[in-house]
């Protein structure tokens, strides 16, 4: 496709771009690598070793490049053991979201009436509840399990999915080659998957991105809340901390960056995609 | 009009009853008993089937549903576990606090992503433009609640320059003081509490509308009137202002009436960051505390005031433009 060789061609002269791409690649890295690093254990405790500063201040300890937590664990191996969940969610949620979004958005509108209106309807009452608040709801009356939380940030992010796909699909649907399609006697499915779906993929690959980032903000700001029962993470890190940071700031600061970081970088990435594949398209942003 | 606005009340009917039945059949549908998120864990065996009939728990769903919004047109929003009281007693003394910070954070929203947006747009290709990219992007990537802990590192631990947690008195008190006696105190104390609140949970926001609204008038910019209208020898200052402006801000009003539901949603997590005693606060406390009532009341009043805002939002828009109307 001509718009992928355009995108290899920004992409070779855009530094910036390049530069995102790579800390989030290591970013998965690091999170993939865990077991194998050589880190300290994550929920090691060191009572004597308790709120070290890291390397570049004074009274640092060298076990600990980047200092401990109020209970003397290693920040460092917390951070990358941290990343872990916050990956699982954004990725799992955006997976949910699109293998429900995309058949969805392209069956409703393909074939209109009443199911694509009820489908609609169904939609407004869903964004009716803002994204933390569903999912503190569910996490509440269900419980806290990561699952549960993939599943319904998924759910929710379907919509936008399918609300993307639908115009998309309703504008491709009037076209004349769509309609040709349909003339020499090929059946739905074809016409879906072969024209349809193709052209549509574009803002569905700026979509993903932009929900991936979106999605390890919220699940940092669950955890924060103590939401998630998941003992290392980066949101729960910073809450840990909060008490301390009149006295040790990094402990707070610290983790905090690196969701501040994943979430920057892959927003450029997702920026650049959406100048290259349809400057016009806002995605639905929340 | 008539026609529009009746077709619109409607549709905000059912967009409620649908969030009430979410809630309720979250609550029901729930592997486990109702009763545990209704009055917490420490109940015995023959308390919970006293307690099932006391809220009519034996009931079939359709009555127990009916009953239950039945209740929430009386103002019943169900009992809280941890207070012991009625919930909704609960919020309403909690909501002047959080309507005041949500009041305060789209004030500074709007003040500053407008203004950004038309400076980027005009400043395209200079150090500024790039600039409020770099400030537009970070503003949409940071959580706040890590960005409202670092204010208070920054700017209530190293500087002391504002408060780090609770609030001052009501902001129009301390107006009102320095315009009746001329006493600046209260005023500077609500302030000193409720800056770094408003700017943690308007971030967000300010950054989004501020991309939103430089590409909205740089699509105007190019339109056909812009064009002739420069052709014609007006100022380019008069062009923006007068001509793109106007119709570049429609899509931005739709979408800040929008993201007014994520704004308040948000407020769960910078009230529990800054200690601001408002729903969002009390739902972090409902949570902690695993009191289901409580948290399932301040959900429904949020949800509540998000539809209507999005209704009050969708007439504005309707007056402003006529072709929404006959839509």
């Amino acid at each position: 496709m001509r718009e992928f060789e355009k995108a290899r061609a920004l992409f070779a002269e855009n530094r910036v771009v390049q530069l995102c791409l790579g800390v989030f690649a290591l970013i998965i890295l690091a999170a993939l690598a865990a077991p194998v690093l050589p880190l300290a254990d994550p929920t090691q405790q060191d009572l004597a070793q308790t709120l070290k500063p890291p390397f570049w201040m004074e009274g640092s300890s060298p076990q600990h490049v980047l200092g401990t937590d109020y209970l003397g664990r290693d920040l460092l191996s917390r951070m990358v053991w941290g990343s872990r969940v916050s990956l699982v969610v954004g990725f799992g949620a955006v997976i949910v979201a699109a293998s429900i979004g995309i058949p969805l958005g392209i069956l409703a509108p393909y074939f209109g009436g009443r199911v694509d209106e009820g489908i609609m309807r169904a939609f407004d009452v869903v964004l009716a509840i803002p994204n933390l608040l569903i999912a503190i709801a569910v996490l509440l009356a269900l419980g806290q399990s990561v699952v549960i939380l993939i599943l319904v940030l998924g759910f929710r992010s379907t919509v936008w999915y399918a609300r993307t796909l639908r115009s998309k699909v309703l504008s491709i649907r009037e076209e004349q080659y769509v309609k040709a399609a349909r003339a020499v006697g090929l059946g739905h499915t074809t016409i879906m998957l072969r024209h349809i779906l193709p052209n549509a993929i574009a803002p569905i690959i700026i979509l993903s991105t932009v929900y991936i980032g979106l999605m390890i903000v919220i699940e940092s700001g669950l955890s924060f809340l103590g939401l998630t029962k998941v003992q290392v993470s980066w949101g729960f890190m910073v809450a840990e901390s909060r008490e301390y940071i009149a006295t040790s700031w990094w402990t707070a600061a610290l983790p905090g960056a690196c969701i501040f970081l994943a979430v920057l970088t892959i927003n450029v990435i997702g920026d650049f995609l959406r100048d290259v594949f349809d400057p016009r398209l806002q995605a639905g942003l929340e | 009009m008539a026609g529009y606005v009746t077709r619109r009340a409607l549709n905000i009917i059912v967009v409620l009853l649908g969030m009430t039945l979410f809630v309720f059949l979250l609550l029901h549908l729930a592997p486990g008993s109702a009763v545990y998120r209704l009055v917490g864990e420490q109940t015995t065996v023959e308390q919970i089937r006293a307690l099932e009939q006391q809220f009519g728990l034996d009931q079939p769903l359709p009555v127990q549903y009916v009953r239950f919004v039945a209740g929430l047109l009386r103002g019943d929003l169900g009992t809280s576990i941890i207070y012991s009281t009625p919930a909704s007693d609960l919020m309403f003394d909690r909501l002047p606090a959080t309507i005041e910070l949500a009041l305060a954070a789209t004030l500074l929203t709007l003040v500053i992503s407008v203004p950004l947006g038309i400076l980027m747009a005009v400043k395209r290709g200079t150090p500024i433009e790039h600039l409020g990219t770099l400030f537009a992007i970070s503003g949409v990537s940071v959580p706040s609640f890590w960005l409202g802990v670092m204010l208070i590192i920054i700017f209530s631990v190293e500087l002391g320059m504002f408060a780090s947690s609770g609030k001052g008195p009501p902001l129009v008190e301390g107006v009102i003081d320095l315009v009746r006696f001329g006493d600046p105190l209260p005023l500077g104390d609500a302030l000193r509490h409720l800056v770094l609140p408003a700017i943690t949970l308007s971030v967000f926001q300010m950054a989004f509308l501020a991309r939103l609204t430089r590409s909205s008038i740089l699509e105007e910019l190019g339109q056909n009137y812009v064009v002739a209208a420069r052709a014609r020898g007006l100022p380019r200052f008069l062009v923006i202002t007068k001509h793109a402006l106007r119709n570049a801000l429609l899509p931005v009003i739709t979408v800040f009436a929008l993201e007014l539901g994520s704004l308040i949603g948000g407020a769960v997590i910078t009230e529990a960051v800054f200690a601001w005693p408002g729903v969002g606060q009390l739902i972090f406390q409902a949570v902690s505390g695993r009191d289901y009532p409580l948290a399932q009341a301040g959900i429904l009043i949020i949800g509540t005031f998000v539809v209507l805002m999005t209704f009050v939002a969708d007439l504005s828009y309707g007056l402003i433009d006529p072709r929404v109307r006959y839509g």
